[in-house]
């Protein structure tokens, strides 16, 4: 484990060495982000000067909801960025067949080589929309509050890693999923809003079959509405750990499966 | 001479019948998306008449078609950007066409190509679910077309500026989520621009985004009518020059640092 953590610390020193060599190129990745979800903001901004809520959820709320997507989705861009590219830089031109043969697993090589400096921004408005909402709505800071919150954005960011494995590890069979990772990846925007805006078979979508509505909206309900969605909030983590667990079990049989591309 | 692009253009729409893979993600993200936004604004009226001057059958059309059209007002900022990173632009600028009408002949074929198979669909689909409404006026559907095609002109142009710029970056990804945030915000793709506070309506009015959707769909839902509407088409007409002037100044300066490197 120890060495692991070395190696991992090696590469990102690395990474960090590649990006303040691109400064601009820095500053243009963390803008683009913090401006893409300020708009996003600005948007329901806009809608709530016209409402006072959205089926019973005021603004301050929905922001909530949308700071723990945020951290959530953060977590899961800096460092998980490179599932994104595996189909098309590791599958395709036969770099993979040179990870297998390397003293560490697959998987770990494949994490440890990139560290996405972009997701920082998002990182911070999460934060900073958390510390914004979080005293509006009634959220007391005490340790086992701030707790259970911390876990549950780990959690959120377990379900976007775990479904993202998944899709990823189709690359071993399809050579490059990058379509059906994108396609499954947009759909955690519909968690971003109160689930209860959308009619049943979007809800149930969201919750039992891709359960993005666990990065966003589930555990921040457990703060907002405890007497209704204690139960979701509780069984977050769980389900957090089974996305990773199956996300993990594709990925061992796609290895098991790999033949190459004979490139 | 105007053959020879119209062959390239040709060439693109095989390309863009060649991924099935990317036509199917792309059509079931999209889907998703308006769905996602149409549930949103219906959560958002919840029984009410108006909004701002909108009702929610407008606003539901105005959305569908504004979402769709922001898909296709980009251009080849990929390609051009990957010729230059890749060096090959040198090769490219030997060859007897001009490159950006290259670029652009081909992305306009991929654009009608997609449209046809993506978008009319959806329009379709989505008009016999929810009851899209037709064009105020005969004109107002005329014109919607007319504007449509100098948009997608336009929103190529403004592509290419930002393929340029690979000349200078290396974080492409980050300049164009930059650039797709900007557009969805400012050209009235999230939100009708009328719903905008007056100064940020008033700022837009100085940028060429505006011109990229609301103009069209603006026209198409009335809420551009009478002379403001002549206005309308004939700034968008302005923009296309004054951003192709400066795209071509751009270039100049770009293609000198070629021959600085020695291509």
């Amino acid at each position: 484990m120890l060495r692991y953590i070395k190696l991992y610390w090696h590469f990102f020193k690395l990474r960090v060495q590649i990006m303040m060599e691109y400064r601009l190129d820095f500053i243009i990745g963390i803008l683009s982000v913090l401006f893409i979800q300020g708009a996003g903001l600005f948007f329901v901004n806009i809608v709530f000067k016209q409402i006072q809520t959205i089926r019973g959820w005021s603004f301050d709320e929905v922001v909530f909801i949308y700071a723990v997507a945020c951290c959530g989705r953060a977590i899961h861009h800096i460092f998980f960025d490179s599932l994104w590219v595996f189909g098309r830089d590791y599958i395709r031109n036969g770099g993979f067949d040179r990870m297998l043969v390397r003293p560490a697993p697959a998987f770990f090589q494949l994490i440890a080589e990139r560290v996405q400096q972009d997701g920082v921004g998002q990182l911070l408005i999460g934060i900073w929309l958390l510390s914004y909402a979080a005293p509006t709505i009634g959220v007391e800071w005490t340790f086992v509050s701030m707790t259970v919150l911390i876990i549950l954005i780990l959690s959120s960011s377990m379900v976007f890693i775990g479904i993202h494995v998944f899709t990823c590890s189709l690359s071993f069979w399809m050579t490059d999923s990058m379509p059906v990772q994108w396609s499954v990846h947009e759909m955690s925007d519909f968690a971003r809003y109160p689930l209860v805006i959308y009619n049943r078979v979007i809800q149930s979508l969201m919750t039992w079959i891709i359960p993005y509505g666990f990065t966003a909206f589930y555990p921040a309900a457990y703060f907002l509405r405890p007497e209704t969605y204690l139960k979701m909030g509780w069984i977050t983590p769980i389900i957090g750990f089974g996305c990773c667990l199956i996300g993990a079990y594709v990925w061992r049989k796609g290895v098991r499966n790999f033949t190459g591309t004979g490139s | 001479m105007v053959k020879k692009y119209l062959m390239l253009a040709k060439s693109s729409i095989h390309l863009d019948i060649a991924y099935p893979a990317w036509y199917w993600s792309h059509l079931i993200v999209t889907f998703s998306k308006l769905v996602l936004m149409v549930s949103f604004w219906s959560a958002v009226f919840d029984g009410k008449q108006l909004i701002n001057g909108w009702d929610l059958s407008s606003l539901i059309t105005y959305t569908v078609l504004s979402m769709l059209l922001n898909e296709y007002v980009n251009g080849a900022s990929w390609e051009l950007s990957n010729l230059i990173r890749t060096g090959q632009i040198s090769v490219e600028l030997l060859r007897p066409y001009d490159l950006h009408f290259r670029l652009m002949a081909q992305d306009v074929g991929a654009t009608i190509s997609n449209m046809m198979r993506t978008a009319v669909p959806l329009v379709l689909f989505m008009a016999f679910v929810y009851h899209l409404q037709f064009p105020v006026t005969i004109l107002a559907g005329i014109l919607f077309l007319w504007t449509v095609m100098v948009a997608i002109v336009l929103g190529n142009l403004i592509d290419l500026i930002i393929g340029t710029m690979a000349f200078w970056l290396e974080n492409m990804w980050g300049l164009r989520v930059f650039k797709a945030a900007l557009f969805l915000f400012f050209n009235g793709a999230l939100i009708p621009l009328n719903m905008f506070p007056d100064w940020l309506q008033y700022l837009c009015m100085w940028t060429p985004f505006p011109s990229l959707v609301y103009t069209p769909v603006g026209i198409f839902t009335g809420r551009i009518v009478g002379e403001p509407m002549w206005i309308a088409c004939f700034i968008q007409l302005l923009w296309v020059v004054v951003i192709f002037i400066v795209l071509r100044l751009v270039w100049r300066v770009a293609l000198r640092k070629v021959t600085v490197f020695g291509g």
